[in-house]
């Protein structure tokens, strides 16, 4: 049936883009993991798994520039003095900030890193 | 440590010469090299232009990481290196450690850490930034933050004299880089949000002897104006400034802790022999406690260099009701104003207004919105050189206590201190802006010393009705006073831009991108995301044949800031590049200083 076809069409365009976005360049997938396991001493073989599974993960859930605006919010909001508090105010990057960090937490609850 | 510096630049030796006037030939010749990046700002005029054009708009989409260093250090990274010959010269926020290293190399032949009382952080309100070292006659001078000048030989790195600035403990902090103009070291001073009074102070670069200090506010003969000489614009000319002018202005004594602090970049014309620079907000935040014009605060600031005396002042914003401090940038060029050929300063404020001034005697030539946003004044008065404030949005007609909403710029202003830069070859300015409104409720505060004075609560928000983003990077047509273009960015932008002749105009952002766009159209060309966010200004550099350019990031937030014990303990293995690939893992938490080139020959 042609429109049960078309339906079939839609849905896999729209399924698409979200959970296989997968973006990331190679040099950001890198830095999370080395940052991910240099804050994890210890059994490097292990934390290099679950690291990479984090990024992957991650990737795989949102787009790279939607990733770093939200990275960029969740550290900008941690400067000290005046500038710090313009991000801090800006409800929307309180709010990236959040959701960055939904967004870790989901990816390392994946990966058997808490 | 290891040293392997090479003498290169010859003329450094003849540092000891005694002539007054030396400093400033050795500086300008060295300026006038564009393979040097010797001043802050490239030059004296604060251009932030290279004439260097090896990297172009055909191939910047070729450029790489050359080389990284890591500063170790995990606070606000502003200002840039200088590169002398094949030395270059890196600076670090608090606690201002300075490195210098051979380019031949990549080696450090020395490394100078001030030791600073910790307790001058919490004195300072903006981070701990530090804007950059100066050069001149063989030293390398420091601005620390505990106030204290230094001047250190730039061959050994070992102290040629110190002094101090201003009393920390009272809020008197620096970060500000030092200018070196003649024969003088002119530094400025910060703490506006604790009553500091501001001022500008010249030393003798051979000895680090005071030589003038000019203070923003106060009686004449202690802001070094003369009342029938120093001139400024009102009733649509230039005229004296009259006796008292800055005391009949402010309620009582209020004056002393009236701000009015000096931490921008200032800018030199030989032929004049004028510096300029801009003053702070008056204290406090709360203006029903301050009455009057809080002269001369949020002034533009012409002195003579080796008297320091006023020889023009211009006040833009009268009796600030938002902390627009107008210490941003003076840049100087000479440009046709509405047709007319003029030695022009142009001077991008937090207020929003983009003014140029006929610098020669402080004339008010143009005075135009460069975010049409601006909404707290519906224009500058031509005649008075006075803001038209809107009525709603004046938080001293609102009153203390009333919150006074939607007023566009936010307190952070149009634009900070990150400098703009200025092409020759297209006579246009190129301006990193943030797109903030705020609203802003002032209370009633009391004065202690050696504690914050603010009186205001804040709450900031990216310009409603617009893109939706908090910054904007903008050419402006400074002759006409309009924006030429305009390109939207997320977040605002804090990083001093550059401009060169292989039409390119390059800035960072706070992602952390590197970006060069093309100086005519604006169109995005390259685009390098470095470690961290970029609140330091883009520089470059020729170095054997090729070019570079660099730019430091970090802007002063981390999320893994537990990691700074595992840096400090890594600073010992500073001194060579070993040392430094093993810190580089870090960089990604410490600022950085990352330089970029095109691979291959040229």
């Amino acid at each position: 049936m042609m429109v049960k076809r078309l339906l079939c069409a839609a849905l896999a365009a729209f399924a698409l883009p979200a959970a296989h976005a997968n973006d990331f360049p190679t040099v950001d997938r890198v830095e999370f993991v080395e940052a991910c396991m240099r804050d994890r001493q210890g059994m490097r073989q292990e934390f290099l798994y679950k690291c990479a599974c984090a990024i992957d993960a991650l990737a795989a859930e949102v787009k790279y520039d939607e990733y770093v605006e939200l990275l960029t919010a969740a550290r900008a909001i941690t400067i000290a003095g005046e500038r710090g508090a313009v991000v801090r105010e800006a409800a929307d990057a309180q709010a990236m900030a959040k959701r960055f960090r939904a967004l870790e937490d989901k990816a390392k609850k994946q990966c058997f890193l808490d | 440590m290891k040293c392997t510096y090479k003498q290169v630049v010859v003329s450094l030796a003849l540092a000891t010469a005694p002539l007054a006037a030396f400093a400033n030939a050795d500086v300008e010749k060295l300026t006038a090299d564009p393979k040097n990046w010797a001043m802050q700002a490239g030059d004296m005029y604060n251009q932030r232009y290279s004439k260097l054009k090896q990297v172009n708009d055909s191939n910047v989409n070729k450029l790489q990481v050359a080389w990284m260093f890591s500063t170790g250090v995990l606070r606000g990274h502003e200002g840039s290196p200088l590169v002398i010959g094949d030395m270059m010269y890196i600076h670090s926020p608090f606690p201002n450690k300075v490195f210098a290293m051979d380019l031949n190399t990549n080696k450090i032949v020395w490394k100078y850490e001030p030791k600073q009382d910790p307790a001058v952080i919490p004195q300072m309100c903006c981070d701990t930034v530090n804007r950059g070292l100066a050069y001149g006659e063989g030293k390398v001078v420091l601005q620390q933050a505990d106030s204290t000048l230094v001047a250190l030989d730039a061959k050994t790195g070992k102290v040629v004299w110190s002094v101090k600035n201003g009393d920390p403990k009272l809020g008197a902090v620096n970060t500000n880089a030092p200018h070196i103009f003649k024969d003088k070291v002119i530094t400025g001073i910060s703490g506006g949000e604790w009553g500091v009074r501001g001022f500008v102070a010249a030393y003798n670069l051979k000895d680090g002897k005071m030589a003038w200090k000019g203070y923003s506010t106060g009686p004449d003969e202690e802001m070094l104006i003369d009342p029938n000489t120093t001139t400024t614009w009102a009733d649509g000319k230039v005229q004296p400034v009259g006796a008292n002018s800055s005391l009949k202005t402010w309620k009582e004594d209020q004056w002393k802790i009236g701000g009015g602090t000096t931490w921008g970049w200032y800018s030199y014309d030989k032929a004049l022999n004028l510096m300029y620079y801009g003053t702070g907000n008056p204290s406090t935040w709360n203006p029903a406690q301050r009455p009057g014009d809080n002269k001369w605060s949020m002034t533009i600031f012409a002195r003579d260099v080796d008297t320091g005396k006023a020889k023009w002042v211009y006040q833009m914003t009268p009796y600030d009701e938002w902390d627009f401090d107008g210490i941003n940038e003076m840049i100087l060029a000479d440009i046709n104003v509405k047709g007319k050929p003029t030695k022009a300063l142009v001077h991008f404020d937090r207020n929003g207004f983009g003014y140029t001034l006929d610098r020669t005697n402080g004339a008010l030539l143009v005075a135009e919105k460069y975010d049409p946003k601006v909404n707290w004044a519906t224009h500058v008065d031509m005649k008075s050189g006075r803001p038209q404030v809107v009525a709603k949005y004046s938080t001293a007609q609102n009153g203390p206590d009333v919150n006074t909403k939607g007023v566009c710029p936010a307190a952070l202003g149009s634009k900070d201190q990150q400098p703009a830069a200025y092409s020759p070859d297209t006579k246009l300015f190129y301006v990193p802006t943030n797109h903030v409104c705020m609203d802003y409720e002032p209370f009633a505060v009391e004065y202690t010393a050696g504690q914050p004075y603010v009186g205001a609560t804040l709450s900031m928000y990216p310009a409603p009705g617009s893109h939706g983003g908090m910054g904007n990077f903008i050419a402006w047509d400074a002759g006409a006073g309009k924006i030429v273009y305009s390109i939207p960015e997320k977040f605002s932008v804090w990083s001093g831009a550059l401009a060169t002749a292989g039409n390119l105009v390059f800035y960072g952002t706070l992602e952390g991108y590197l970006k060069a766009i093309r100086k005519s159209d604006g169109k995005e060309l390259w685009k390098f995301k470095t470690p961290s966010g970029i609140i330091g200004n883009v520089f470059t550099y020729e170095h054997k044949g090729k070019q570079y350019v660099g730019v430091y990031s970090g802007i002063g937030g981390w999320a893994g800031i537990g990691m700074a014990a595992g840096l400090e303990k890594d600073t010992d293995g500073l001194g060579a590049v070993g040392g430094y690939r093993e810190l580089n893992q870090y960089t990604d938490l410490g600022g950085s200083l990352t330089v970029f080139a095109i691979p291959g020959g040229n």
